[in-house]
């Protein structure tokens, strides 16, 4: 093994796991996230020495998980079906029946976000960057980081409010 | 907590809850470096199960095909040779391909079929999450139809029906929601059938339920 595989072997064993995570929550589906990391990944270490010696290959990589995942929505025009049912997924964990209701809205609200809202919801409120950090890794405008995440939020909040005024208790509860 | 500090923290709790128990292969960064095909030293790439290859004659029509395994690591090319297709003549290509990596081994092996026109399906089996079942005309247009087409396509055009398609045409179908042309290495068709928890067992039944006319 030369130097510089060796080097992003290390790389991909430190980072890697955070990069897969960071791809799922952007795509909300792992398998698509694995094989969109794999294509990243494949088109850094072929420009590996040039990407190390530049100082910030993480970022370089983050970068190009975001616009892969926006171009990749771009070009399939078809939804990811939503195929699980929160129940299904959350073997084991008990919530509350309104709680439970509300979450799922979030959850399909989010999945419904446009590629664009849905990258600046999970960078901003997720990842907690400021709107300056999230334009800088989506490549877009102060302004745009701005009005993206106004209308994402406004989608998901009137969710949140629909799912909660229709949350009732089941039926039999003791009063 | 103010209504919109509630949603974030919903957000955050929805977000966390798809990127829960995600985990990157201990080999993954192998894999990516095989793949690049920029390895200096050529390294045999170790296939966790066995390889099938499922033979059909181009003049069947409506026939189930048969299924053949060769267990074991990374086939070697004889190994790979003796997989020869029933009552075929001329030259055909196995494309043996790890799964993940988009990098293939190629080996050609006697055999053909009639009319011109080849049709080969290998099925490349591995063991959990990301095991695949490979469909690959290298030559001719076929359709392909069958329960498993039909259970395994959700996006095939028409969803039900039996499936066009055309030399050079790359067709993917998964389950799970997912699609991944993982490998086009030449002209030809490739259609990948992907299940996300696939044993031995289902690619079997998978592979065996596809007509090829």
């Amino acid at each position: 093994m030369d130097e510089a595989e060796a080097d992003f072997t290390r790389f991909v064993r430190e980072r890697g796991p955070g990069l897969l995570r960071f791809a799922t929550a952007l795509t909300g589906d792992r398998h698509h996230a694995e094989d969109l990391l794999q294509a990243v990944l494949e088109r850094t270490y072929s420009r590996w020495t040039k990407i190390s010696h530049r100082g910030d290959p993480e970022w370089y990589v983050r970068r190009s998980i975001v616009n892969a995942a926006k171009d990749g929505w771009r070009g399939d025009n078809r939804r990811i079906a939503v195929l699980e049912r929160l129940g299904a997924e959350d073997e084991g964990v008990c919530l509350p029946f309104d709680e439970y209701v509300t979450r799922d809205a979030v959850r399909r609200s989010l999945r419904d976000l446009s590629p664009g809202q849905r990258t600046v919801v999970v960078l901003r409120y997720w990842e907690g960057l400021s709107e300056a950090e999230t334009a800088d890794l989506m490549g877009v405008s102060v302004g745009t980081v701005k009005s993206q995440a106004h209308r994402a939020m406004k989608t998901l909040r009137a969710s949140l409010e629909l799912s909660e005024a229709f949350a009732v208790a089941p039926a039999g509860r003791a009063s | 907590m103010n209504a919109d500090d509630r949603l974030v923290s919903m957000i955050e709790a929805c977000v966390e809850h798809e990127v829960r128990e995600v985990r990157l292969p201990a080999d993954f960064a192998e894999r990516i470096i095989v793949s690049t095909g920029r390895r200096r030293r050529p390294k045999r790439f170790p296939i966790a199960v066995g390889m099938a290859v499922l033979t059909t004659a181009a003049a069947v029509v409506a026939a189930p095909v048969s299924l053949q395994f060769l267990a074991g690591p990374d086939p070697a090319p004889e190994a790979t040779a003796a997989l020869r297709p029933r009552a075929l003549e001329g030259r055909v290509t196995v494309t043996v391909l790890p799964p993940g990596t988009g990098h293939s081994t190629r080996v050609d092996a006697p055999g053909g079929v009639e009319d011109g026109r080849s049709v080969w399906t290998v099925a490349y089996l591995r063991e959990g999450p990301q095991s695949y079942v490979w469909i690959r005309v290298i030559s001719g247009d076929v359709t392909l139809e069958g329960a498993a087409v039909e259970h395994y396509a959700p996006r095939a055009p028409g969803g039900r029906e039996p499936v066009p398609v055309s030399r050079g045409e790359a067709r993917a179908w998964s389950t799970g929601g997912h699609q991944n042309v993982v490998f086009q290495p030449e002209p030809g068709l490739v259609i990948l059938v992907r299940g996300r928890q696939m044993s031995r067992e289902e690619a079997v039944r998978i592979a065996e339920g596809v007509r090829v006319r």
